[in-house]
């Protein structure tokens, strides 16, 4: 037993363990993906997948392309980058050869391109990342796996404390607080283009989540069981005849629609509409209510706007200056000179 | 009404030879004429010349001396009616609403038929020999029954010819009879008939003249008994012609 | 007599009876005595359902005429009015009128009214242009092909589209709706659907003259192509503001006319009223099922669609759809 423990073989053995672990450290550095040094951000619905990658100061620098910004897509990430409009148009429905062809070291897709690009990108030999980002637990996810491949774990701690943060303050308080009734609400994309439509979200939406979080009882849920938008008719509203009405308008005529309804004798009629609380959704460049970053705004904005009471101080302009220095880095004067001209909707909700 | 055509040349567009070449003929008033030949011999397009709808080259048409190429589709249309050999019968109008159709021209384009055309038609139908016939649907008739159907409606023009291309070809021995002598009792009545055929049966029993033509051309135009010679029958059809062996539904 | 009497009758009782049918305040009927307490009831019934249910019998009239004429012109009961172009034209100028983002209804309207008589003008020219055939088979194909063509066109639209803005709104519209229909838009579409309702109102002996065979109504005086023409024109003319008006709403101007053919025969003297009465009642109670069976709208072509694929599976079973003698 003895002859075991002598110095030459316990030299030989820290010898050996000394190889194994350099071997193991070189290994697990060839296999562990290294930081992007050019990504690409593209497919549909890139909207959201821009505006959280950009909310990392680590992967500005490394875009290489972003897809659709021919479409008008460009106004507000140039104001995050100024040199976002000197790099090269991307078609949003572009091939995998395309995303080759520009050489990046990362593709970021929103999950749902996985389908139709996920196998040809791989065969490419393309490093590909998917973010689904449709749920707040989504976000949590999607934000720490970009943390993770940017070697940006801090920021993405901090970006996700920043929508826990908003989750646990607009809660609904439970036990006899929480035992009033909460108020009945109707959520409908409306718009004045093209013909009077009415259109409710599905259950799985951000829309639906955001009303529930903020302490709402969503009245549609029955009258869309499909993945999209789904119509109703004037007739099934005023059948539902909601405490709230919330309108969303993806058209940027969002304080038209509003004044639209709010003179309209039939929407006159109803309890929102005697009560005042015909309230458009606010929106910058893009409407709070969607699972972009802003969802935490739109989270704020409904809590005060079904909970006033509880919400008086809430002031949702200076959330909105504050997410703006926390995601991309504005200052108070770029604030008011970019984005407070850019408000739209029922984003104060003082009457 | 006397119809006479002389000199008629027809070519159809696309076509390498002429339909017609100096091809004529001629019916005198409240006769019946009929026109042989063989399959393609220009039997239908001189008919089509006869009635307007097929202008000629060269030659002219007259009725009661007047050369008709002048005249428009409604004016033809009250001097002439015309059976064609096919008909496409898509919907199933009755008897009755099918004889209808020959008043239109008698009614303005936005009209409808009043009770003097309905009662055209139903005298029409009485003529034709087919007023047990008139509620029932035009499709569902034999094809005897519906020739008469046919004729009634060219009865309900009011015109003063009918025109009639292979009245009785598809028609059994007995309705081609049937047909044979409603033609006799509307040519009594003062009307002109002119109608093409092959049956050479029929013509000998209808027909008070007749016309052989072959290749476009007229080959012989006369009284139906010159025309209807076994010899003259023979250059017509290029076929030997003798008596009949079998008996004829015509020779009563 | 009384059997008019009769059908006037019922046909006003059917329409009250789809004016109080909803789904306010719950899905069922209105009570009547509501209309006079609840403002509410009273908007919903006459702001909402009354112009709808208007253009509903506007549209089902107009499409059972048409189809009523297509069919007897081309002595074809399976054609529609909508097939020489016109149904995939307009909905394929509403979609470029959505997709460059028009904020107006009239604008949307006028797009899709105009490319239907362009794809009018185009299946006739095509019509001319071709060689061989019977005027019935040059008429088809060339309606066929300016048909595939403005559905090729609209698969164009639809997948370069805004998923979230215009898309919706795009194939709502090819699915045909008359949801939100206001009285300005019924207006617009009123003015050319009524004159060629008119139209064909007038002209329908003789569309049963047009029916008959060609050499038979040339020997009878008629121009056959100038009138086909003028009654395919018009009639599509008419489809094609009912369609700028709803969208493509398909199935009735196919199986109605030949419901009402079996009801009155097809002399179209009776036939033609009854396509209208019959097409115009059909309409109405397919939107009332599209507004009122679900809380969500069913768009109104796939209520038609489903109804009257079944009616025609039931007309053919009986042996009544008959293509030719």
């Amino acid at each position: 037993m003895q002859a075991m423990f002598t110095a030459k073989s316990f030299n030989r053995l820290a010898a050996l363990a000394a190889l194994g672990i350099l071997l193991a450290a070189t290994v697990s550095a060839q296999t562990a993906p290294r930081a992007p040094r050019s990504t690409v951000i593209g497919g549909k619905a890139v909207v959201m997948v821009a505006d959280i990658v950009y909310a990392f100061p680590e992967a500005r620098p490394t875009v290489l392309a972003v897809a659709g910004t021919d479409q008008g897509l460009g106004s507000f990430l140039q104001t995050v980058d100024p040199s976002f409009p000197s790099k090269p148009a991307l078609d949003r429905s572009a091939g995998a050869e395309v995303y080759a062809a520009l050489k990046p070291d990362l593709v970021i897709l929103k999950a749902s391109m996985k389908k139709s690009l996920g196998a040809q990108l791989d065969a490419l030999g393309v490093r590909s990342l998917y973010l689904n980002l449709e749920t707040p637990n989504d976000y949590y996810r999607d934000i720490s796996a970009l943390g993770a491949a940017f070697g940006a774990a801090g920021r993405a701690d901090e970006l996700a404390a920043y929508y826990r943060g908003i989750v646990e303050r607009t809660q609904a308080p439970t036990g006899a607080a929480g035992a009033r009734k909460a108020p009945r609400v109707l959520v409908v994309q409306s718009s004045l283009a093209a013909r009077e439509a009415f259109d409710v979200p599905p259950k799985s939406w951000m829309q639906s989540i955001l009303v529930g979080l903020a302490g709402g009882d969503p009245v549609w849920f029955g009258a869309n069981p499909g993945e999209g938008w789904g119509r109703v008719g004037f007739e099934q509203i005023a059948a539902w005849n909601p405490d709230v009405l919330i309108v969303i308008d993806y058209h940027e005529t969002v304080d038209a629609t509003v004044a639209a309804l709010r003179k309209d004798a039939r929407f006159k009629a109803l309890a929102c509409g005697k009560s005042g609380k015909i309230l458009g959704f606010p929106q910058d460049w893009y409407s709070w209510d969607q699972p972009d970053t802003r969802w935490g705004l739109g989270l704020l904005w409904l809590a005060k706007a079904l909970r006033p009471a509880e919400f008086v101080r809430l002031d949702l302009a200076a959330e909105a200056r504050e997410f703006y220095r926390l995601f991309y880095g504005f200052d108070a004067a770029s604030f008011d000179r970019m984005v407070l001209p850019r408000l739209k909707g029922d984003y104060a909700l003082d009457k | 009404m006397k119809i006479s055509a002389e000199g008629l040349c027809f070519t159809y567009p696309r076509a390498r030879e002429p339909a017609l070449r100096e091809a004529s003929a001629e019916v005198p008033s409240g006769s019946v004429l009929a026109i042989l030949g063989p399959n393609g011999c220009g039997k239908s397009t001189l008919l089509g010349a006869l009635i307007g709808t097929r202008r000629p080259s060269a030659g002219n048409v007259r009725f009661d001396g007047r050369d008709i190429s002048s005249a428009s589709a409604g004016e033809r249309a009250r001097l002439s009616a015309f059976l064609p050999q096919i008909e496409r019968l898509s919907f199933d109008l009755t008897a009755l609403e099918y004889s209808l159709l020959g008043r239109a021209p008698q009614i303005a384009i936005f009209g409808k038929p009043s009770a003097e055309d309905e009662a055209a038609a139903i005298g029409a139908l009485e003529s034709a020999g087919a007023i047990a016939l008139a509620g029932r649907r035009v499709n569902e008739l034999s094809g005897g029954e519906l020739q008469l159907v046919r004729i009634a409606r060219c009865l309900t023009q009011g015109t003063p010819a009918i025109v009639m291309d292979e009245p009785t070809s598809m028609l059994d021995p007995r309705h081609a009879r049937m047909v044979a002598d409603r033609i006799l009792a509307l040519s009594a009545s003062g009307r002109t008939i002119i109608f093409s055929t092959h049956d050479t049966a029929l013509a000998a029993y209808a027909a008070d003249c007749a016309v052989l033509m072959r290749d476009g051309r007229t080959l012989y135009q006369g009284s139906a008994p010159e025309a209807l010679r076994a010899d003259r029958l023979a250059s017509c059809f290029g076929v030997a012609f003798g008596a009949a062996p079998a008996p004829s539904a015509f020779s009563s | 007599m009384l059997a008019a009497g009769g059908l006037a009758l019922s046909s006003a009782a059917l329409i009250v009876a789809c004016l109080l049918a909803g789904r306010y305040p719950s899905p069922g009927f209105l009570d009547p005595r509501r209309l006079f307490s609840d403002p509410t009831a009273f908007a919903v019934v006459f702001s909402s359902r009354l112009p709808r249910l208007a253009g509903a019998l506007l549209l089902g009239a107009m499409l059972g005429a048409s189809g009523n004429a297509f069919q007897m012109v081309f002595g074809n009961p399976l054609v529609e009015p909508g097939f020489l172009g016109v149904s995939q034209g307009a909905a394929l100028g509403a979609a470029l009128a959505l997709a460059a983002g028009a904020t107006s209804e009239l604008a949307v309207m006028g797009a899709a009214f105009l490319l239907a008589i362009l794809a009018l003008a185009a299946a006739a020219f095509l019509a001319r242009a071709f060689a061989f055939g019977g005027w019935i088979l040059r008429v088809i194909l060339a309606g066929f092909a300016v048909s595939s063509f403005m559905a090729a066109g609209l698969a164009m639209v639809k997948y370069s589209a805004d998923p979230l803005r215009e898309l919706p709104d795009i194939v709502y519209w090819t699915m045909g709706s008359l949801s939100g229909l206001g009285w300005r838009r019924l207006a617009i579409a009123s003015v050319p659907a009524l004159a060629s309702l008119g139209f064909l109102y007038a002209f329908r002996w003789r569309i049963t003259v047009l029916s008959a065979d060609e050499a038979v109504t040339s020997s009878l005086g008629a121009k056959p192509a100038l009138e086909r023409a003028a009654a395919l024109a018009v009639a599509s003319a008419g489809v094609a503001s009912v369609v700028a008006m709803a969208g493509v709403v398909s199935w009735i101007g196919l199986v109605i006319p030949q419901a009402a053919r079996l009801i009155t025969g097809s002399d179209a003297r009776r036939s033609m009223p009854a396509s209208i009465v019959l097409g115009a009642l059909f309409a109405a109670v397919c939107d009332t099922l599209a507004r009122a069976l679900l809380p969500g709208e069913l768009p109104l072509g796939a209520v038609t669609a489903a109804i009257g694929s079944i009616v025609f599976a039931l007309l053919l079973l009986r042996g009544k759809v008959r293509v030719s003698r």
